[in-house]
């Protein structure tokens, strides 16, 4: 089966935990993830700045080596992000900001992604916020 | 709102027309957190590219649709006006959970959008009859 994510829930949730782990199963039994959108608080999974503790699972790391690994499509809603204050080198001159710390292998993009999403999975999974 | 939907290379209105039938539960109060903003533009996304959205409120979300909010105060935007414009993305098969309602002491009369109210075995089914869902 061809599955989507839709994660809403900021990276410090169980919620979140719940995905990324679904994420694993699905790929383990050989379906496809064609695409994970993340949105409203779950934009905060892209900021590369995000430090957890000692000894608590890197939920933000995971997700960028899984990424790499399985050349997934991670999809951030750009208003959301904006909004929270997830900006890629373009937002950050155009919005003339200080810095830019979108993760590297998370892509701002509009909702339109979501809407191709839903038309191109078999199933679209939303993990709340 | 609109200026974040971007439009895919080589889609098209017709392209659009395609996708499955969506059906978009709302279950936030609409000024507690900004989901349920947020979420009205993921409808209006799906209401420009043409997507058969079939849109529930039920539990909490019931209070978004419901009359006479004023937001001055609070200095949020007014949910309930923006609403009323769905039509306009020909988002317009809207249903109501009647439980929902009848626990909040709410009648559909005093709803700002022409709603279908549901029981719990109707409500389910719809449910079930959508190819996909998204929850809020």
């Amino acid at each position: 089966m061809i599955f989507s994510l839709y994660i809403q829930s900021p990276p410090c949730s169980a919620t979140s935990l719940s995905a990324f782990q679904f994420a694993e199963a699905l790929l383990s039994e050989g379906h496809q993830l064609y695409r994970v959108f993340f949105h409203y608080d779950g934009v905060y999974h892209a900021s590369s700045l995000t430090c957890p503790p000692q000894g608590v699972f890197d939920l933000v790391e995971s997700w960028r080596k899984l990424q790499i690994s399985c050349q997934l499509e991670l999809a951030v809603c750009i208003a959301a992000a904006l909004k929270r204050g997830i900006l890629d080198d373009k937002e950050t001159a155009r919005h003339e900001k200080s810095a830019a710390n979108l993760l590297p292998g998370f892509q701002l993009s509009g909702l339109g992604q979501l809407v191709d999403a839903v038309d191109n999975s078999d199933r679209l999974i939303t993990f709340g916020g | 709102m609109a200026a974040d939907i971007n439009i895919l290379p080589g889609m098209t209105g017709a392209d659009a027309k395609k996708a499955n039938t969506l059906g978009i539960v709302l279950r936030q109060s609409p000024y507690g957190a900004s989901l349920a903003q947020e979420a009205l533009e993921v409808v209006l996304a799906f209401g420009v590219y043409g997507v058969k959205v079939n849109l529930v409120f039920m539990d909490d979300g019931v209070f978004q649709i419901v009359r006479g909010q004023d937001t001055q105060q609070c200095y949020r935007k007014n949910l309930a006006k923006q609403m009323a414009g769905l039509d306009l993305y020909d988002i317009d098969q809207v249903f109501v959970c009647q439980a929902s309602l009848s626990q909040r002491k709410l009648t559909i009369d005093q709803l700002i959008l022409r709603a279908q109210a549901l029981d719990a075995e109707e409500l389910s089914g719809l449910l079930h009859s959508q190819d996909q869902l998204l929850c809020f």
